[in-house]
């Protein structure tokens, strides 16, 4: 087996523990939690008791903790994640539902982040120590360190409320939904499939202060790795020479400084994807975006254990294989990784 | 050549869409949770099911009185047990099936078969007994036992009691039907919108607009920055109550209040120390500040309330004030009956959970204390429990005095007095079937069900109310007007508030 392949086994065999135990914290943590679920779900009406334990009979609630669990990872090995509580379809149809959503906004936010964060760390970077650099460098501390919510909000206040630029929530105006049709469920690729300019434009402008949101707080923190990163990269000999040999500012900074130091900017790019879905909750919720992130809270309100066991285990799986391509794409992008 | 191709699509991205005169956009904070008349329980699922198909009988918007739906008329046996429903001719589904008797007898005998736990099947299951076909127009339904409130079960506000077909025979329908209301549904997307276009085959008075989309917001300030950006036409469920108060400033938007059958109150578990003296109960009854609670923590958006009875719901004269306006000096006096003065204080918890009402809870927690504390004779100790854990230890008797919620299963006083006293007093935590006075409950209830004269059932109603002012199993609070308001940008016309809590989608329209 060549290098590059025995490191990809190994590094799947390595994740697979890591989802295993994510998958038993998950089970474990909803049953230690106080409160009976059935209860949460009929209680405060008037309901029987018989009526109790056939609920608690239908999800399973009366088998020992011991089959639970085991039932459990056998469904999850099998693709079922069980079926929610609130909503009576299966876990997978609710997140495969509301995914493109999800990954659409995470796109996007993940697009302004690398855009905005790195252009500005290159500014930074090449007028280093200048009144520039200062304000970026405040700029990027601030960006990450405002809470997303306050920023989401903000931005739907002025942006949408007081200026009337941008709708403040959602992914489409109501008087599409008699035009649009769901195709991928990626409302700009749909849109694009329409080929209606009206309908991606109003696409377009529902995911812009979302999208904002989300990637903010990643446009600091990649503007302060691309500003660290560039400086380190023009300080170096063979940037010394390009310049020497008379080529522009431009060529040596964009061609020659940047191709190297985007090296660990692409790492943290993929490793901020998790990071990225915990914003998602908070971005989701403050803009409405129907995704992932709004369906695991009102399942926790509603305490559907089977929507929030199987949304948790879904993300966890999903964040895992993200790191584990993200991993192996580095050995490729980099040689000097070892296998 | 660039120019022009970015000139172009420039003036693609400039036209904004559709003239929108035959659409209304509405906004909830609400969610479908899932389309099945026998697994459901909820306001905006019963709110969809209920506009896209119709029962036997209606009630009329902005009233509580009994109409026709699909049957034109009906006649009950002397002894309150026969009904028997003649069905308006040429209605049809809306693929052309036509409604008759077997459709009848079909969807209600699936909906009680089936029988979700997430449902409501319970509030028309016990009591039929048989459905018949008399004749193709012809339905008669027997029941176990005489029960007044039947005809208002069989409308519309019960959705169990809604007439469909094409749905499975052996599942939950989960969407899957053909109706026979004023709308269907085009398209639903989870957690996004709900769009919904009149049906031409309707036999009732066509909507005043023909497309419907329901868009949902994650939160009520969403909600809010959404009708304050004109994104929405109206606004209902739920908005905060200082965003109401707001929003009334706003010459853009009106803002209408609805009456509310939905109610807050205390509940004591009359088995449980200290609680279970009935002194200590009135002494409470007589110390909690109701205005102090509409006016800090709602700003005055929800009003006291002195019974469990909202004021309007049938049977006519059925809610008197019972409970007593605050008394501190009473309070004391009642408070000393019992044995405790201001060197051996009253200790009491009062309990709360504090999301499943909303975000005010802590707040209305804090102010009963307060008021309470005042007589000088009780510590009242807060604690409070997430809404799982709350409900499992209400059902086992853990708390002493807690605070709780009802909206109606059907628009009548008995739904307001019996949940606590006869019909679940240990589910619904207050324990009461083990009061001295419960078979005395009980025996006016079952006698005032069974009694098909408004002004004697009012009168046995308001018999429950005054023994209630006694033995205070239950404090009143206030009326939970909060949800019922409805914010609309102007020019919107048809909103018809009343007691179902319901936007009657088929009346709005946009000037």
């Amino acid at each position: 087996m060549g290098g590059l392949a025995r490191y990809i086994v190994q590094r799947i065999v390595l994740t697979i523990p890591m989802v295993f135990i994510l998958l038993s914290v998950v089970f474990l943590v909803l049953r230690l939690m106080p409160g009976d679920p059935v209860l949460a779900m009929l209680g405060g009406r008037n309901v029987s008791p018989e009526l109790l334990e056939q609920k608690r009979h239908e999800m399973g609630l009366d088998k020992p903790l011991g089959v639970q669990y085991v039932e459990y990872l056998s469904g999850i090995l099998h693709g079922d994640f069980g079926k929610s509580s609130r909503t009576g379809k299966p876990v997978l149809y609710e997140l495969f539902s509301r995914l493109p959503a999800t990954v659409e906004l995470a796109i996007w936010g993940m697009l302004f982040a690398a855009l905005f964060g790195i252009t500005t760390g290159i500014l930074a970077a090449t007028r280093a120590d200048r009144p520039i650099d200062h304000t970026v460098r405040i700029f990027h501390i601030g960006s990450f360190a405002l809470p997303i919510f306050w920023v989401g909000l903000m931005l739907q206040v002025i942006f949408g409320v007081k200026l009337g630029w941008f709708p403040v929530a959602g992914r489409l105006a109501g008087r599409y939904a008699f035009t649009f049709d769901r195709i991928t469920g990626f409302y700009v690729l749909d849109a694009i499939i329409h080929r209606d300019g009206a309908l991606l434009l109003d696409v377009v402008k529902h995911l812009v202060l979302p999208a904002v949101t989300l990637g903010l707080a990643q446009a600091g923190l990649l503007g302060r790795i691309t500003r660290a990163s560039m400086l380190e990269v023009l300080d170096t000999d063979y940037v010394t020479t390009a310049r020497s040999k008379g080529l522009g500012e431009r060529i040596v900074v964009l061609k020659h400084a940047l191709r190297n130091a985007l090296i660990p900017i692409v790492t943290v790019l993929g490793l901020q994807f998790a990071i990225l879905m915990g914003g998602a909750v908070l971005t989701e919720t403050v803009f409405s975006w129907p995704g992932i992130a709004g369906f695991l809270i009102r399942s926790l309100d509603a305490r559907d254990w089977w929507a929030l066991q199987g949304t948790i285990a879904f993300i966890g799986i999903l964040i895992a294989t993200i790191n584990l391509v993200v991993d192996i794409f580095y050995s490729f992008i980099d040689p000097r990784v070892r296998y | 050549m660039r120019k022009l191709a970015i000139l172009g699509f420039a003036l693609a991205f400039a036209v904004t869409g559709l003239a929108a005169s035959d659409i209304l956009i509405l906004g909830t904070t609400d969610r479908i949770t899932e389309l099945s008349f026998a697994n459901s329980y909820d306001h905006f699922t019963w709110h969809i099911l209920r506009h896209t198909t119709q029962g036997l009988l209606r009630l009329e918007p902005g009233t509580t009185a009994i109409k026709p739906g699909i049957a034109e008329s009906w006649e009950v046996s002397e002894d309150g047990l026969v009904y028997t429903f003649h069905l308006r001719p040429g209605v049809v589904f809306w693929d052309g099936t036509p409604c008759d008797a077997n459709s009848v007898k079909w969807a209600l005998e699936r909906t009680l078969r089936l029988n979700g736990p997430e449902g409501g099947v319970g509030l028309i299951k016990p009591v039929i007994k048989s459905i018949d076909v008399l004749d193709d127009l012809t339905v008669q339904i027997t029941l176990n036992y005489p029960d007044r409130t039947f005809l208002i079960r069989m409308t519309d506000n019960v959705i169990p009691s809604l007439i469909y077909t094409g749905a499975p025979e052996n599942d939950f329908a989960k969407g899957n039907y053909v109706g026979l209301g004023p709308y269907r549904i085009v398209e639903y997307v989870p957690d996004e919108r709900v769009v919904l276009e009149a049906v031409d085959t309707y036999f009732g008075e066509p909507p005043k607009t023909k497309k419907i989309v329901w868009v949902m917001y994650s939160d009520a300030a969403a909600l809010r920055a959404a009708i304050e950006a004109g994104d929405i036409d109206v606004a209902f469920r739920t908005l905060n109550p200082i965003d109401i108060m707001d929003l009334m400033n706003n010459p853009n938007l009106q803002v209408i209040g609805g009456p509310s059958p939905g109610i807050r109150y205390l509940l004591f578990n009359v088995t449980q120390p200290p609680v279970d003296n009935v002194f200590v109960r009135q002494a409470i009854a007589y110390a909690v500040d109701r205005d102090a609670i509409c006016q800090q923590v709602f700003s005055g958006l929800n009003t006291p309330i002195y019974t469990m009875v909202p004021t309007g719901l049938p049977p006519a004269g059925a809610s008197i004030d019972v409970f007593p306006k605050r008394d501190l000096e009473k309070a004391r006096e009642l408070l000393r009956l019992a044995g405790y003065s201001e060197e051996n204080p009253l200790e009491l918890n009062l309990w709360y959970t504090p999301k499943h009402y909303g975000t005010t809870e802590s707040d209305v927690a804090a102010v009963i204390k307060q008021a309470i504390e005042e007589t000088g004779m009780v510590k009242i100790n807060i604690q409070s429990l997430e809404w799982g854990a709350y409900t499992e230890r209400m059902s086992q008797g853990g708390f002493d005095m807690f605070l709780l919620g009802w909206y109606p299963d059907y628009l009548e006083a008995s739904n307001f007095l019996l949940p606590w006293t006869t019909e679940s007093p240990e589910g619904l935590g207050t324990f009461f079937n083990h009061h001295p006075n419960f078979e005395a409950y009980k025996d006016i209830a079952e006698v005032a069900l069974a009694t098909v004269d408004d002004e004697r059932a009012a009168k046995l109603y308001q018999a429950i109310q005054i023994l209630s002012a006694y033995d205070v199993p239950w404090i009143p609070l206030w009326s939970n007007k909060q949800q019922t308001y409805v914010v609309a940008q102007k020019g919107v016309g048809g909103l018809v508030l009343d007691l179902t809590m319901e936007l009657h989608i088929e009346l709005l329209y946009k000037e």
